[in-house]
């Protein structure tokens, strides 16, 4: 406050009585504003959200499709290859679980290119109805999916590969259609990303709707809840939401016909949303720390909205891989032997979801609708 | 009776910025996605007899917005021009509680007042009264938002700005203030102070240049930081009523000869109605906002009477609402909001009592007549307040279809220090279900 306007005040403390309650308001809070700062470490610790986007673009996201494309180019080979009898149908089965996992690492991306080309439903929705894929089977011909994704992608790849020990060159055939649909999905993706979509969205640093950060953590929280807490867990146990339908549906688990993996892919996309929230890499297997929201929630400070929320989620993360690991393959019969148990390791899962999806949004300030807002 | 130019400005520029955040509105796509495209919608319950506009419907609206506030802008078929406005402007308001925004209401009052006003009568004086009557509810505006903050979350933990201002810590110039906590506090108690106070500046004469430079920085800095629309712009305009008629009469100088003020001559007195009228308006603006004083707990919480009471930018409470119903043959299913609901009609009913209440009944009524199934509705639900952690919002095994929104306390809403964690609900769970009716 300079001179002038304490010479006003003085002045209008002789003139008019109703500013007395004024004067007295201002110099109590200036006295609480010196408190405040001096009562509470206030290092003021700066976060910058464009590190983050180029942390999470350049060394989590574009290599991780990368690796996802390279992943279903060697896949479509190793079923060229089947075809034609140089490897064999144990190849193809290694190789679509390592498809499968590398897949895991992309999933939460969920919104632009992957959106725009229907990625995620593309390549992975179970359960597959296999009248439909015996259908497409026998028909031979190719009609890229439109609305109905569950014989397609992955899932598809698993049944034809997994169900049968020999394939006819019909089965063979559709193998091949649908790797190569693999291949053209992930390729396009992956060049959206490395040729154009990274620059725009390193550029959108703001915390408005449509923004990277809130696009990025809208299909975080939307494809944590609904395709790993409930599709990869849920389900199979027999819960939709909270309600608990008494009994387990186990041909509802992600790799069914393998019937060798769930787990294991369960728990590399815990691992994959474990990395991505605290931003961290691998380069040649060996894990990198990076800005991560993780980073955004300590530079807050010390409450219950900041670091220590940070505590918390890192603490039910652990618990959750924990708690995934004592799961048994195959998934299928433990979901219906140790019903029970299955579901305490779900309940560890959900917990997640309210600590990211309403505490972690509601610290980092991002704007989830598009709407004028006043607080309410 | 008294020169009347700075209700003539108010008139102006009020009218301006309605025909501005009309254009705005539908350039935006909002009538589409706000009024047309959602399936059900949350009327207030006081006026859900009013029918849902269709197509048509909607056109009409927002073309009587619009011819309305040409109208006020230029004072021609003034009466009738803002009654067109003010009928089709809250129509629209009421429509969905989704919608609501102080300043709407704060539009709707302005634009009923402007109604009964002389404000489209330059060449003539206007009655006291109806300047005073302005200064009163835009003093008010100011003064009942700025008590409203003087609450323990906004004056002891700085929230819910701890947490919005670090997000701005990327804005040239100024975000570097952003990263301390201190700034945090800083704005909290600048901005009750300038809230409370601003009404007294306004009204003094040594103060009110001054003052209104802050007004304008405070207001241009809320526009930069929060997405709160043309809210700032609106405050701008009408606090120039404050000013005395000369700087007005200055002011429209500056124009072409056709936007100057014309002389005008004393004519005319104050209508006794009038006066009636606006002891009437004053006792009820100042009564209303704290009609949350009849209601326990924590008002934040609870939102029992939070509505049309100035309230603005306290709060940041997101929440995640699971909606479960159950039929005569007791198998529960889980409800996908998206099938029902947008994703700002979500956000908000998550976090708001009565449009839970709300949106069960009609899930109850749409069930009946689609399905021809009797359901009941309950939620699992929730939500963080001003920074705290996450606990359970209402009692989640109560049927929320067979409650109606009154004016009753919300006795569904589980207390904001009964905590329940996420993590203690899972054994709680079995317990709660086991002694509800549900």
């Amino acid at each position: 406050m300079n001179m002038d306007v304490l010479n006003q005040f003085n002045m209008f403390n002789t003139g008019r009585n109703i500013f007395r309650p004024v004067l007295f308001l201002a110099i109590i809070s200036s006295f609480l504003f010196y408190s405040c700062g001096n009562g509470t470490d206030d290092s003021g610790s700066a976060f910058e959200r464009s590190e983050l986007l180029e942390n999470y673009c350049d060394n989590i996201i574009i290599p991780g499709y990368h690796n996802f494309n390279e992943a279903t180019i060697q896949l479509h080979d190793i079923v060229s290859d089947y075809a034609d009898g140089s490897s064999s149908l144990y190849d193809c089965r290694e190789e679509l679980q390592s498809t499968w996992m590398s897949w895991q690492r992309v999933s939460p991306f969920g919104f632009g290119p992957a959106y725009n080309n229907l990625l995620n439903v593309t390549v992975n929705t179970y359960p597959v109805d296999i009248a439909q894929i015996e259908l497409d089977i026998e028909n031979g011909s190719w009609n890229p999916p439109v609305s109905e994704f569950d014989h397609f992608g992955l899932p598809a790849i698993d049944y034809i590969l997994n169900y049968k020990n020999q394939h006819t060159d019909e089965e063979i055939n559709r193998l091949l259609m649908l790797t190569n649909q693999l291949v053209a999905l992930s390729t396009e993706v992956y060049n959206d990303w490395e040729q154009s979509y990274a620059d725009d969205f390193k550029s959108s640093t703001g915390t408005e709707l449509g923004s990277s950060l809130s696009s990025l953590l809208n299909a975080f929280n939307q494809i944590y809840e609904q395709n790993v807490r409930k599709q990869k867990l849920g389900l199979p146990v027999g819960i939709s939401g909270s309600i608990d339908i008494g009994y387990s549906l186990p041909e509802n688990v992600e790799a069914y016909y393998a019937n060798t993996y769930s787990i294991e892919l369960l728990y590399e996309a815990l691992i994959a949303f474990e990395d991505l929230y605290n931003g961290d890499y691998y380069i040649n297997g060996v894990k990198i720390e990076g800005v991560g929201l993780d980073d955004y929630l300590i530079t807050l400070g010390e409450y219950d909205y900041g670091s220590a929320l940070n505590d918390d989620i890192l603490s039910q993360l652990a618990s959750s891989k924990s708690a995934v690991l004592t799961l048994q393959n195959p998934l299928s019969d433990y979901v219906v032997n140790n019903r029970s148990d299955a579901i305490d390791v779900y309940l560890e899962l959900q917990a997640l979801v309210v600590l990211w999806k309403v505490d972690m949004m509601g610290s980092l300030g991002v704007d989830i609708i598009y709407q004028d807002n006043d607080g309410d | 009776m008294t020169d009347g130019a700075p209700i003539f400005t108010l008139r102006r520029l009020f009218g301006l910025i309605v025909l501005f955040s009309t254009i705005r509105f539908i350039y935006y796509g909002w009538v589409d996605c706000q009024i047309l495209s959602p399936i059900i919608t949350f009327p207030f319950e006081e006026f859900d007899f009013l029918p849902r506009p269709n197509y048509l419907g909607t056109c009409f609206l927002f073309l009587g917005m619009l011819l309305g506030g040409l109208s006020i802008v230029t004072g021609r078929l003034f009466k009738l021009g803002c009654t067109l406005f003010f009928v089709c402007f809250t129509y629209v308001e009421l429509l969905d509680k989704t919608n609501y925004l102080n300043h709407y209401y704060f539009v709707s009052l302005l634009s009923f007042l402007l109604i009964f006003s002389s404000a489209h009568q330059e060449k003539y004086s206007i009655p006291k009264i109806q300047l005073n009557l302005f200064k009163f509810i835009i003093g008010l505006v100011y003064f009942l938002a700025g008590i409203a903050k003087l609450n323990q979350d906004w004056l002891i933990d700085a929230q819910p700005l701890a947490m919005w201002l670090p997000a701005h810590a990327e804005l040239p110039i100024i975000g570097w203030l952003f990263k301390y906590k201190t700034t945090a506090y800083l704005f909290s108690w600048g901005g009750a102070l300038f809230d409370i106070t601003a009404p007294f500046f306004l009204l003094s004469k040594h103060f009110r240049k001054w003052f209104y430079g802050i007004l304008v920085i405070f207001h241009i800095l809320t526009w930069i930081l929060f997405p709160i629309g043309i809210f700032p712009w609106v405050m701008i305009c009408c606090a120039t009523i404050f000013f005395p008629a000369e700087v007005h009469r200055k002011f429209w100088n500056i124009f072409p000869e056709a936007l100057k003020l014309p002389k005008f001559s004393h004519q005319g007195s104050s209508h006794f109605l009038y006066k009636s009228f606006s002891i009437f308006f004053i006792v009820i603006q100042i009564v209303f906002p704290f009609r949350y004083l009849m209601y326990p707990g924590n008002l934040f919480w609870h939102e029992s009477g939070y509505r049309f009471s100035w309230r603005v930018m306290l709060m940041e409470k997101p929440a995640w609402a699971k909606f479960y119903i159950k039929d005569s043959n007791g198998i529960e299913e889980e409800i996908i909001l998206s099938d029902w609901l947008t994703r700002s009609q979500i956000k908000m009913m998550s976090s708001q009592p009565d449009m839970l209440v709300q949106f069960s009944r009609i899930l109850k009524d749409k069930y009946l007549e689609i399905q021809g199934r009797d359901i009941k509705v309950r939620a699992e639900v929730w939500a963080s307040l001003n920074g705290r952690r996450s606990q359970l919002f209402i009692e989640p095994f109560t049927d929320l279809s067979a409650l109606k929104n009154t004016w009753a306390e919300r006795d569904y809403v589980l207390p904001l220090d009964s905590v329940i964690s996420p993590l203690e609900y899972k054994n709680l769970e079995p317990i709660f279900r086991k002694q509800s009716k549900w």
